[in-house]
């Protein structure tokens, strides 16, 4: 998978490279097994200190996005099963969107055609190349 | 002959610098890898007038510079055939002014192919100056190169040589003996510093596609470590036979510094056919692919260098040379870089100068003797040598150096005179006053050591004799 980060953005590094790792697990890019880089090696790449990539594996490992082992390093999980607790995390987080949408003259049907769209887009593979 | 020998050496070591600054900067003027000059530009920039005229300066000043300096690096040291020490001294200065000037030209050349991409607005917003990283290459790059351990051995063969006590007081016998197995140990370290410097850089994404970045950052990581390998073994093998003839045969010849000289260059040979492999390989590689990753970063080398306080690496691949690397300047520790490289380079004219003076002055001047009531001192350009007549055992006129092994301490052994400190095997501490082809020498013999004397005319030297045998009999 390859990505990209924006090092002039206001959103903290962490949080970007968390976020697209998220999203190239939903696509499909980063298959369950599959390993991501060293902490070292990820942070010699980007050109950040390692205690930000550790960071957001740390994060993503709390998600459940990805096991840490200590000989096989960082691996993308299985797909979870879906839970009442992450159901509570959506409603708050589309809360937001819905509403910044809706001020932003955005119609329902619009709005519900572009999440259609964008989950569309998503096909987390169950397993693949380790 | 030692002129020879320099005048071989640097003249060998300029003609494959420039060669190779050469190889690798060239046809840069030309659209590749979506730029030119180092800069990302459209395709259709190469048919635009301004910068046809920007690349064809290039072009013709960088083969001018390089025939220029080609010429300079042949004839520079032919000078040390005059003055040895003003040859090393012009040699320095010329390598300094090549190695200021070669990157400066590259500043100057993708700092103006810049203001020209601004001018025509060619600045892609659609490929903002974003970091990319391919996790699939980072999570098996560390299998690329070879492994650094490979090193240890060749380290563990220079250690070895200042283990064993037979091995080390072989080396510290003789003068200056002790620098074959230091660098026995040093190369090594050298090597294997250098080698995880190459292996430990970051993955360059290159492409969409990751099998592309794959080949070609497994290409460049292999090839730097099996080059770096190469080094320390064809170095560690050429110093174990100057260290194991030192140990075995007591005496280095000519022949003994040939060999090492040959077996030395397969590491340098391995260097430059990395180099070269890299080149060649990324130009192919990257031709045939179809999925160039888009990413313009040119900002941060608007000023002809680089500059980027987001990136925290201290060196970056360099825009015209992939196989060199460029400082980062918004690095704070590049300052210190700088700082460094500057004293080191002041340093270098400032021994040149010193080595200069020293060899100069040994041109110049000629052995003198005074005596003055019963001193007697004899000088010769930095060195004198002082005693009274009842310190004088002996005085004998004879017509050449005794048959023995005189080690330099602290002096001067030129084609053409021998001056300073000595230690002979069978004549003990010795200092010398000696032009190399005159003769008769006058050889004095003090309480606690032997002073050879001679002048630039044998009436002179026999003047001297005569004065020494009156003061004795005083």
């Amino acid at each position: 998978m390859i990505f990209s980060l924006d090092m002039k953005s206001s959103t903290p590094i962490y949080v970007q490279l968390r976020n697209q790792i998220v999203t190239g697990i939903g696509r499909g890019e980063l298959k369950a097994g599959e390993s991501l880089p060293t902490v070292r090696q990820m942070a010699s790449d980007i050109g950040v200190n390692t205690m930000t990539v550790n960071k957001t594996y740390q994060l993503l490992k709390s998600e459940g996005f990805i096991e840490i082992d200590r000989r096989k390093g960082a691996t993308v999980c299985p797909v979870s099963a879906f839970s009442e607790k992450y159901r509570e995390k959506l409603e708050d987080e589309l809360e937001l969107l819905s509403a910044e949408a809706s001020l932003n003259g955005m119609d329902r049907q619009e709005f519900l055609k572009t999440c259609e769209r964008i989950f569309g887009q998503m096909h987390p593979e169950q397993t693949g190349e380790v | 002959m030692a002129n020879l020998l320099i005048f071989v050496f640097f003249a060998l070591f300029d003609a494959g610098m420039v060669g190779i600054c050469g190889l690798c900067c060239s046809g840069k003027e030309k659209y590749s890898e979506g730029k030119i000059l180092g800069i990302h530009v459209p395709p259709e920039a190469v048919e635009d007038e301004e910068v046809r005229t920007l690349t064809e300066a290039y072009r013709s000043g960088f083969r001018r510079f390089q025939r220029l300096n080609l010429v300079l690096g042949l004839l520079v040291p032919a000078l040390s055939f005059l003055n040895t020490g003003i040859g090393i001294l012009f040699w320095t200065l010329w390598l300094l002014i090549y190695c200021l000037a070669f990157p400066f030209r590259s500043m100057r050349s993708i700092r103006k192919m810049y203001a020209l991409k601004k001018k025509r607005h060619w600045i892609r917003e659609d490929q903002p100056p974003h970091v990319a990283v391919d996790t699939r290459v980072g999570a098996m790059s560390d299998r690329f190169p070879i492994p650094w351990q490979w090193h240890l051995p060749a380290l563990a063969a220079g250690i070895g040589l200042w283990i064993f006590p037979a091995l080390r007081s072989s080396f510290t016998k003789l003068s200056s003996g002790w620098i074959f197995p230091a660098l026995a140990v040093f190369l090594p370290l050298l090597f294997l510093s250098l080698h995880l410097f190459f292996t430990g850089r970051r993955n360059e994404v290159y492409s969409q596609d990751s099998t592309v970045n794959e080949k070609l950052n497994r290409l460049t990581k292999r090839t730097w470590s099996a080059a770096m390998l190469t080094a320390d073994y064809a170095g560690m093998v050429g110093l174990l036979y100057i260290c194991l003839r030192i140990v075995f045969g007591k005496e280095l010849s000519l022949w003994d510094y040939g060999v090492y000289f040959i077996v030395d260059m397969v590491g340098a040979a391995a260097v430059i056919t990395s180099v070269l492999l890299i080149k060649q390989r990324r130009r192919d590689i990257l031709s045939r692919d179809p999925q160039p990753l888009l990413t313009d970063d040119d900002e941060y080398w608007k000023n002809g260098w680089y500059s980027n306080p987001y990136d925290r690496h201290l060196f970056t691949e360099d825009r015209l040379n992939s196989s060199s690397y460029a400082l980062n300047f918004a690095h704070p520790a590049a300052k210190w870089w700088v700082a460094a490289t500057v004293f080191i380079c002041i340093a270098a004219v400032a021994l040149c100068l010193v080595l200069a003076m020293i060899l100069g002055s040994l041109d110049r001047s000629s052995p003198e003797m005074t005596i003055r009531e019963d001193q007697v001192t004899i000088s010769y350009s930095f060195y004198d040598c002082s005693f009274s007549a009842d310190e004088v055992r002996s005085v004998e006129l004879i017509p050449e150096l005794p048959e023995d092994n005189f080690d330099r301490e602290n002096g001067g052994d030129t084609d053409t005179v021998l001056v300073g400190y000595f230690e002979g095997d069978k004549t003990g501490d010795t200092m010398m006053f000696l032009l190399k082809e005159e003769t008769p020498l006058i050889r004095i013999e003090l309480r606690d050591q032997t002073v050879f004397l001679n002048s630039s005319s044998d009436t002179q030297t026999e003047k001297w004799y005569e004065d020494l045998i009156t003061l004795q009999e005083k």
